[in-house]
């Protein structure tokens, strides 16, 4: 169960700033153009504001480029480096340094981020060409892109924290964007409030990391591990780490299980798997490019990466490991299951999303993570592209999101079309990158049968969804004449991101080939010092595992293709005849409706009365009466200045006669 | 020696000189007659200093009887100016008209 | 054989000096008592003259005659000049608007006497010197104009500023000024 992979000694080197000031640069890109577009933004043209973020976003990309360039020029076992900026926090035993680290995996998100972020960009521009609040939108594009970067090059846990609240808040600005409407304000307090539950697991676990180890920083955490460290926790004594880690808690769940559950517990939050996946979809509500960016390509991949950069800590605790595996594939056929019947085209590719976050964490749960981060970056392109394919449908039918409504619109937007299919078909594993990579998790998957099995079914319907999606809305007859009419391919600001993204796609596979094609393996190779070696099989393991997969995705786009375009029709008369299953998948399982009931309502009650009775009645009361108080007593006190001397003397006289009288008793000794 | 008048009672004296003085002070509704009770104050307070300087053979607690005449002179001449002039605004010496400075 | 009269003597003295003080208190009283201002200071003058009595009777002859021309004689004739001025009669003022302020005062008045006759009484005193003995005023005057040279001047200084001071404040305002 554990990695396929001897576990290597990490050695993280220390840099300073000075040496590495691109890494800065990477930052300081985004943070410059949000400031720029967030404070005068109304008041530039709009050429300026899109010129600013999206050269913001270049920029970040270019000095990248420029870190894989120094770091490859490295010699293989240094190849991390942690960089330090400035003492952040040093209070006492907490001492948090603000860190970045500069190594394979770091660099790898990163430009992953940097190069989908700078397309997706170039695409707004043209979506959001009528919009009103340009600049506000292209702001938080830009510090949402800041938060991630830093999320990912991050060198210790807190600096990461500061990255994942970050890409939080930005997620929830820009899915409840339109704020004016209802639903999306409701969307984003949703994603807001569910992925907080998950930070909570997070944050106590980190502190119990800390705790701990006495710092949160990967490379030391790692060391320590690997040498198994004499630690001395906060709670006093001295212990070895693997000991204090293995050391059984509360119902005989060792320490590292918990530390590694309430990690995970964030990257549940943030990746919405189950249960916490409720947020994605409603977070459609959000302009589509942020759905493209933030809800497919990177927010939502930043708990892989967690569990990716932690994964020295999930193996000390196998069980956490098994605990993310089993999640990751159950997530996966739970979320393609809804993709299945769902008519929001949106809200396919958000299923669509989970289902394949699912399949990163089962990567990673069965230690194979070069390969779930090797479908992350692969992911990124197709689902991207995806997206803006589906933005680009509903900019030329203005906004409607039903695929009942559509149909046939590869005439009218060949383009779109074409880049669709080719995402579509990555994404259901049949043409290079995807297929490699889903493969690649598969294959790593062998050793549990069971979750092996949930994979391929998973395979089934993600294929059968993605061509059900693909026909109902280009081919096949229009539903709606008037919207066909209308329908007119995308300007060209718009399709060349969608045709470079096309492109990546496919290109991107020659980071990492199977065995019997030629066997490339360099994102493997780089990611190796960091995430260690990965199991390589042979041509013919490599061969029947790909022929599993492919046989399972073919089985799905027959299916999809006999259901709707051969026979249409046919699986609607299988639908009625099993109604209560097609009312449970269509009604995603109730789930909604399950947490509205057990925690959305009681918790909207409390804070009414809370904010109510309790906070007006008593608090307020309390406050008031402070006040009505000393105003009673101001007006008693007020009658001493009666104005008379000869009371004023009174008082004067009977004082001294007082002090006098202390003075007899006391004696006049001073 | 023999002793000539008992000194104590000399103080006795001055002290209830003294509070006769406050209660003309407290209790009087005239300004010039609370004036003169504050002199009369001043006169017991004199009494006492010279019968402590005769105790103590020191004749500093004469020089300072001397001095507080002198100034009790001063005093008396600018209060009643002061007096005049609260007449000339008042148009009355009732100590109670004064009361402008009320809550 | 002058033991013996001066025995008699200072017997003759402790009389007289019960005589005056009770004299002083009675006038002190009568000051407080009456509702005619001329017949307060009349009252006043009388308790001054008491008091000057008991200076000599302590021996200091320079601050009784002091006392006699500077309190009873200037500062009391001030006082009927004022009062003069501003042609007071009895005093009639309207109802009280501090009733309990009598009573009060009493009250408080009372404790004092009690904790200074008290205090009084207690203290351990005696002549240092002979009681029958003036002060003589060559020494008095020495020690002003030496050892209290400085207080002196100022309190020159300061009854020059008196009376600039009353001038100015009992001006009458100028008319259309």
């Amino acid at each position: 169960m554990a990695g396929t992979h001897e576990a290597m000694a990490w050695s993280v080197l220390k840099g300073s700033v000075e040496d590495w000031s691109a890494i800065l640069w990477v930052l300081a890109f985004p943070l410059v153009g949000f400031a720029i577009n967030g404070l005068w933004g109304r008041r530039l043209p709009r050429g300026l504001v899109a010129c600013v973020a999206c050269g913001a976003i270049a920029g970040a990309f270019l000095a990248a480029l420029y870190l894989l360039a120094m770091n490859l020029s490295l010699p293989f076992a240094q190849r991390a480096m942690s960089v330090y900026v400035f003492s952040w926090l040093d209070a006492g035993p907490v001492r948090i340094p603000f860190t970045l680290l500069l190594d394979p995996l770091s660099l790898t998100m990163a430009l992953t981020v940097s190069g989908v972020s700078f397309l997706i960009h170039l695409y707004s521009v043209g979506y959001m060409a009528h919009e009103e609040e340009f600049s506000r939108y292209f702001a938080l594009l830009n510090l949402f892109v800041f938060f991630m970067l830093l999320l990912v090059l991050g060198g210790n846990l807190a600096v990461m924290f500061i990255g994942w609240e970050g890409v939080g808040f930005c997620s929830f600005a820009l899915i409840s964007f339109w704020f004016t409407r209802e639903r999306a304000a409701e969307a984003g307090r949703k994603a807001f409030l569910v992925t907080r539950f998950g930070d909570f697991g997070f944050l106590v676990a980190t502190l119990a990391l800390l705790a701990l180890f006495g710092t949160l920083d990967f490379g030391d955490i790692a060391r320590a591990l690997h040498a198994n460290e004499v630690l001395t926790p906060w709670w006093g004594g001295k212990v070895a780490a693997h000991d204090a880690l293995n050391r059984p808690t509360a119902l005989g769940i060792t320490l590292g299980t918990l530390i590694c559950l309430g990690l995970f517990m964030g990257a549940v939050g943030k990746s919405a798997q189950f249960p916490l996946y409720v947020w994605l979809p409603d977070a459609m509500e959000g302009p589509t490019p942020v759905s493209a960016l933030i809800h497919a390509a990177t927010m939502v991949t930043a708990g892989v990466y967690m569990v990716a950069r932690l994964h020295f800590l999930f193996e000390v605790a196998p069980v956490a490991l098994l605990v993310v595996a089993v999640i990751g594939a159950f997530t996966a056929t739970f979320a393609a299951t809804m993709g299945c019947v769902e008519n929001d085209i949106k809200r396919v590719l958000a299923y669509s999303t989970i289902s394949q976050l699912g399949y990163m964490f089962l990567a990673c749960g069965v230690g194979a993570y070069a390969a779930g981060i090797y479908h992350l970056v692969t992911h990124a392109f197709f689902k991207a592209l995806l997206f803006l394919c589906a933005g680009s449908v509903m900019h030329a039918l203005h906004d409607v999101l039903d695929i009942r409504r559509m149909g046939g619109l590869a005439k009218k937007m060949p383009t779109t079309a074409l880049t669709f299919w080719i995402g579509g078909l990555a994404l259901a594993g049949l043409i290079p990158s995807g297929l490699f990579s889903k493969d690649a998790i598969l294959h790593a998957a062998q050793g549990q049968k069971a979750l092996w099995a949930l994979g391929l079914f998973t395979a089934v319907l993600t294929a059968f969804y993605t061509v059900r999606l693909g026909i109902k809305v280009f081919h096949g007859q229009a539903r709606e004449a008037e919207l066909f009419e209308h329908a007119h391919e995308s300007p060209s600001i718009m399709t060349l991101p969608m045709s470079l993204l096309a492109v990546g796609t496919v290109a991107v596979s020659v980071l990492w080939m199977p065995a019997f094609l030629g066997h490339w393996t360099a994102l493997p190779t780089y990611l190796q010092p960091v995430l260690g070696e990965t199991h390589e099989p042979s041509a013919a393991e490599a061969l029947q595992a790909t022929l599993w997969a492919v046989g399972a995705a073919l089985l799905g786009v027959i299916v999809a293709l006999w259901a709707y375009a051969w026979q249409p029709g046919a699986l609607w008369r299988v639908a009625q005849a099993l109604p209560w299953l097609y009312r449970l998948v269509a009604g995603k399982y109730f789930v909604d409706e399950l947490y509205a009931t057990l925690i959305t309502r009681p918790s909207r009650h409390f804070a009414e009365w809370l904010s109510g009775r309790f906070d007006l009645g008593v608090i307020d009361a309390i406050v008031n009466g402070v006040g009505w108080l000393t105003a009673r007593l101001g007006e008693r006190v007020r009658r001493v200045q009666t104005g008379f001397v000869r009371n004023y003397a009174l008082y004067f006289v009977t004082a001294s006669l007082l002090v006098l009288l202390y003075l007899l008793v006391r004696g006049t000794r001073f | 020696m023999e002793t000539g008048i008992p000194l104590n009672w000399v103080i006795a004296l001055s002290g209830i000189l003294f509070s006769l003085g406050i209660l003309g002070v407290l209790t009087k509704r005239n300004i010039i007659v609370i004036f003169m009770s504050v002199e009369l104050m001043l006169n017991a307070a004199n009494l006492a200093l010279v019968a402590f300087s005769r105790a103590h053979d020191n004749l500093d607690g004469q020089i300072f009887v001397f001095f507080t005449m002198t100034l009790a002179a001063a005093e008396v001449a600018v209060g009643l100016a002061i007096i005049v002039a609260l007449f000339r605004l008042k148009g009355s010496i009732d100590v109670d008209r004064a009361n402008l400075l009320k809550g | 054989m002058i033991a013996a009269k001066r025995r008699r003597f200072v017997v003759w003295l402790k009389g007289l000096f019960l005589l005056v003080a009770v004299l002083s208190v009675l006038g002190a009283l009568g000051m407080l008592a009456t509702p005619n201002p001329v017949h307060s200071v009349l009252y006043l003058v009388l308790t001054l003259f008491c008091v000057a009595a008991i200076y000599l009777m302590l021996g200091a002859e320079f601050l009784a005659v002091v006392q006699v021309i500077v309190y009873a004689g200037a500062i009391m004739v001030l006082f009927l000049f004022v009062i003069m001025l501003l042609n007071l009669r009895r005093d009639e003022f309207g109802a009280d608007p501090l009733p309990r302020q009598w009573t009060a005062g009493l009250f408080v008045c009372g404790g004092i006497a009690v904790v200074m006759v008290a205090v009084g009484l207690s203290v351990f005193l005696r002549w240092r010197t002979d009681p029958l003995q003036l002060v003589p005023l060559k020494d008095l005057s020495r020690l002003l104009f030496t050892k209290h040279l400085v207080a002196f001047e100022i309190a020159s200084l300061i009854l020059l500023i008196g009376m600039v001071g009353v001038v100015v404040m009992a001006k009458q305002p100028k008319e259309g000024a």
